[in-house]
């Protein structure tokens, strides 16, 4: 069975908590919403696919990564120097500008982990030798970490954010929240940890913006307004390993303007991007989503993705610019062809590799598939009138409609007959 | 959230160098994990999967390092 699916979520015909889609935008209206969606009793059936994605949850990811695939170009380059508190929220800024050492501080946890704190840990062996340290106290300002829950993949990822503004809005990679049910967020500076919900992702541009429950007062990130040049010293700060401890590793920036695809992972495609900051820095996993940041302290990019099994690490960076730029347009919160809002509607089947069409290999437990009675073998054949020979067609069908929407599901059932059920979406995981 | 690949790549890590990626990843699935497996000089994103391998490759496909996450 091959993992597709239309996008994960939450349940209830009756009452998702508030959409993660209607979140307004910042200075608008605010916190008070519901984290992402909590997958009530999804635990079951999906749960014995582990490390499996499922087919609306990959699906998903898949189509948007499909559909941007080489599709977006970036300006690689901005006018101008200095520096710019992020200032991304509808209220003009409300961030607090972070007093960054740029010598590295001294006054942090020190250069050196006593304990020995190696990235990777637990690595069989190097193929690369990686050279970081743990963060200082000044790196770490405007930083978080961040856990999601993969609800219905049985599993957690890990990765790093940057603090946009005081009330909490954060950045980072589509791919650290992608699949993701719940999120926690840690601000390391201070150690306090936050649920946060998804404002919106462009999984094309790999740029997801989300906003901590009930923050405030938190230390933002300096960002650059202009991209680094080649030769610069950079450090790339993050959370590797999945620790939940920063490290801090030293490199410079090797070239500009590059493109990557990159290895495609089970059913989810490889990503094209365009226009990014290449480095010597030795980022690793955990890192992505993590501020890249230039010898005075300033972010001039999103740690995303690295080399593998060379002899060196080279790391890859989304400039600062078409980071915040991508995440304006989120926060003004139209969806286009790349942008969604909040989270992607879902039905909850997984389907089979077949192509025979949209073949349900089962329904996803406490989903709407589920409650209305979906099971494996049953086929797929329309979507409120429109066919979907597919599960591509299936799954772009579901997304072209929002957590909440009533659809008509035509489908044959395992014993050939034609059967329809009317079935209200919900809530997916992050996509 | 980093203790079960983490914990079984320093135990069993070194189990599966050498050996071919498939056979690699017969033991890793066989211990609950998910395998993710890299050939020489990919781009691999870098979020960190509690419950994954990254079982980096040679051109001949043989394992030559086996992380977690």
């Amino acid at each position: 069975m091959t993992p597709m699916n239309d996008r994960p979520t939450d349940v209830s015909d009756s009452t998702p908590d508030d959409p993660a889609g209607s979140t307004p935008a910042e200075g608008v209206a605010g916190s008070g919403t519901p984290v992402v969606v909590e997958p009530a009793g999804s635990a079951a059936a999906p749960r014995a696919r582990a490390h499996t994605r499922i087919a609306a949850l990959s699906m998903a990811a898949a189509v948007l990564l499909t559909t941007g695939a080489g599709a977006g170009a970036w300006a690689a380059t901005a006018a101008g120097t200095g520096s710019a508190t992020a200032a991304i929220d509808g209220a003009g800024g409300s961030g607090v500008t972070s007093a960054e050492d740029p010598t590295g501080g001294a006054q942090g946890f020190g250069p050196q982990d006593p304990r020995g704190f190696g990235r990777q840990g637990g690595s069989s062996s190097a193929t690369a030798a990686v050279d970081s340290t743990e963060a200082t106290a000044a790196q770490i300002v405007g930083v978080v970490t961040i856990v999601s829950d993969l609800g219905y993949e049985d599993g957690q990822s890990a990765g790093t954010g940057i603090v946009l503004t005081s009330s909490g809005r954060i950045l980072t990679n589509d791919h650290v929240i992608a699949g993701a049910t719940s999120i926690e967020v840690t601000v390391e500076s201070t150690g306090a940890s936050y649920a946060a919900e998804v404002v919106g992702t462009n999984a094309t541009k790999d740029i997801a913006v989300l906003q901590l429950q009930d923050a405030s007062g938190l230390a933002t990130a300096t960002t650059a307004s202009s991209q680094p040049a080649e030769g610069d010293a950079v450090t790339a700060v993050g959370n590797a390993g999945g620790t939940g401890t920063l490290t801090a590793a030293e490199g410079t920036v090797t070239d500009l303007d590059e493109q990557i695809t990159t290895q495609a992972e089970g059913a989810s495609a490889g990503e094209t991007l365009n226009g990014l900051i290449e480095t010597s820095a030795d980022v690793v996993s955990g890192d992505s989503g993590g501020p890249l940041k230039d010898s005075s302290g300033r972010v001039v990019g999103i740690t995303t993705a690295a080399s593998s099994g060379g002899s060196d690490i080279t790391g890859y960076a989304i400039p600062i610019t078409t980071a915040l730029s991508v995440a304006e347009q989120i926060l003004a919160g139209r969806e286009t062809d790349e942008i969604r809002i909040g989270l992607p509607a879902f039905l909850g089947v997984s389907l089979d590799d077949s192509t025979d069409g949209a073949v349900v290999g089962g329904a996803l437990a406490g989903t709407p598939a589920a409650r209305a009675g979906l099971a494996a073998g049953d086929v797929i054949t329309a979507v409120d009138g429109t066919p979907v020979p597919s599960p591509d067609a299936l799954s772009t069908a579901i997304a072209s409609h929002e957590p909440g929407d009533r659809v008509e599901i035509a489908y044959t059932d395992a014993a050939g007959a034609s059967q329809t059920v009317t079935v209200v979406l919900t809530e997916g995981p992050a996509a | 959230m980093t203790a079960e690949a983490t914990a079984w790549a320093a135990e069993h890590g070194h189990e599966v160098e050498g050996l071919s990626a498939q056979e690699a990843e017969v033991r890793v699935r066989a211990a609950g994990l998910h395998p993710r497996t890299v050939v020489p000089e990919s781009v691999v994103t870098l979020e960190f999967r509690a419950d994954r391998i990254t079982l980096h490759t040679d051109s001949d496909g043989v394992v030559t390092a086996a992380r977690p996450g």
